[in-house]
């Protein structure tokens, strides 16, 4: 995953919310303090794809970041 | 887009001397809320001394994430006099930031989610003791008791220790500010000293003998070391400040939250009966009622002149925010007085914003949906008891104190 595509956090953001990792067990886990952390960078397929899309939206800090790849992914 | 009609208008005069403890605010506060939303996102008010009122989640968020700009140094207009610091509630970063980074992870999913047997356990207990009474105040019975429980198992104290704790809960949110001499009284002289001896207490009997099973809250808090001089450990008056916040943020704000779910539940037989066939959606119905219900107005104290929706606000204001205002805010929720359980995005201000933000969410996440999935499964079929609407308290929180069911076969 290059720094253009794939999920991200900014950890410098994250408060700890827990929306994503509620909205997308397979896609985010929280660390030992409770921040989210990404667990798969590159969703494999498009009902994942849209699950990241939902928690860009949901996070409260803007701290979640998606962009998809040229080829959709 | 609908939006219900309000039967409340506001004029200049209205928004001037605007009072969260009206008996307009009392009587109807999302009215209110709503009238005042309408009129601008923030507004001022001339009582207490002079404070700006926000209604709006935009501006709402934008105030509770700059700390730096909105101090929580005074979190309550007018501001009040407390018995002792709550921290962290009450500290700016970045001694805050330390004294977060010790308790985060205490309050971490992976750590609450250790308690859900224990929590079960307590909320099965108190239901099951609700319905052979024969139902009745489901607030005083359950909703109450429940975080007081959830509480002591969290800081490995035992359960006997229930009684005393609701007397000091109460002596600590209402009887320190209570209008009548002999009540007030009582509880800053008899009450909160005796709660204040007890959180000593135990805190030096576990600095003496940390336990043998799980660590808990409060090992965590002895053992732990926060980067403040250097990094030492937290002394023992800024643990029992860390307990008194507990206390004070941990147990009623639950108990409200859950009584106000069950309140619109008992009222809406649909969605009562939807979740009963469908619990898998009881997480994000806990999430939809934290936004309809959401119970707090907090409060910050301004460090720089500040311009938000056209308004300059200078140093030295304070800014309250109303959390169940921005809950219904038309701007950013579609039909928001709608309660919808498939809400695909769901940001609330219920739990706050920024570094403040609640402490304890996943916990009072984690005991709402257990609460419901036992109720659902142990009492699915409940309304509100004739002839016992229930009551409430609005003010700078939202209460619901009673809550009268009956049961149906």
């Amino acid at each position: 995953v290059t720094p253009e595509t794939g999920i991200r956090v900014d950890a410098s953001r994250c408060q700890g919310h827990g929306r994503c990792y509620a909205l997308a067990p397979n896609l985010f886990a929280f660390d030992v303090e409770g921040y989210a952390v990404v667990a798969t960078p590159a969703p494999a397929n498009e009902a994942d794809r849209q699950l990241a899309d939902r928690a860009v939206d949901s996070c409260p800090e803007g701290a979640i970041f998606f962009s998809r790849d040229s080829a959709g992914g | 887009m609908t939006q219900r009609d309000t039967t409340f208008a506001v004029d200049e005069e209205f928004l001037r001397t605007f009072d969260y403890e009206s008996p307009e605010y009392s009587e109807d506060p999302h009215s209110v809320l709503r009238a005042v939303r309408t009129a601008s996102p923030i507004v001022r008010s001339d009582l207490y001394g002079g404070y700006w009122f926000v209604t709006t989640y935009a501006e709402g968020y934008r105030v509770l994430a700059d700390p730096k700009t909105f101090s929580s140094s005074v979190t309550l207009v007018p501001p009040p006099e407390e018995p002792f610091d709550l921290i962290p509630v009450t500290v700016d970063p970045p001694d805050h930031t330390a004294y977060r980074k010790l308790m985060t992870p205490l309050f971490s999913p992976g750590e609450v989610a250790r308690l859900e047997p224990a929590i079960r356990a307590r909320a099965r207990a108190l239901i099951a003791t609700y319905l052979s009474a024969g139902a009745g105040d489901f607030v005083a019975e359950v909703a109450i008791p429940l975080p007081s429980t959830v509480f002591l198992e969290l800081l490995g104290l035992p359960q006997s220790d229930l009684p005393r704790l609701l007397q000091w809960k109460e002596a600590i949110l209402r009887g320190r500010v209570a209008a009548d001499d002999d009540v007030r009284n009582h509880a800053l002289q008899v009450e909160i000293p005796g709660f204040l001896e007890y959180a000593s207490t135990i805190v030096a009997d576990r600095r003496a003998a940390p336990p043998t099973g799980a660590p808990d809250v409060l090992t965590g808090l002895v053992s732990g070391t926060i980067n403040i001089d250097g990094g030492r450990p937290m002394t023992d008056a800024e643990i029992v400040s860390a307990v008194a916040l507990l206390v004070v943020a941990g147990l009623d704000t639950v108990t409200n939250a859950l009584a106000f779910s069950m309140e619109t539940l008992a009222k809406r037989p649909d969605l009562r009966q939807h979740l009963a066939e469908n619990p898998e959606l009881i997480p994000t119905a806990v999430e939809e009622f934290l936004r309809f219900w959401s119970t707090v107005t907090t409060s910050r104290y301004t460090t720089t002149d500040v311009e938000i929706a056209g308004q300059l606000i200078k140093a030295g204001d304070m800014v309250s925010i109303s959390t169940p205002a921005a809950g219904r805010d038309p701007a950013q929720y579609e039909d928001p007085e709608e309660i919808r359980f498939d809400r695909a995005v769901n940001r609330h201000l219920a739990f706050g914003a920024g570094p403040h933000r609640c402490l304890g969410s996943h916990l009072a996440r984690l005991e709402m949906k257990i609460a419901l999935e036992e109720v659902m499964t142990m009492m699915p079929q409940f309304v509100i008891a004739s002839c016992a609407e229930p009551t409430h308290v609005f003010g700078h929180m939202m209460e619901c104190t009673n809550l009268k069911l009956t049961i149906q076969p």
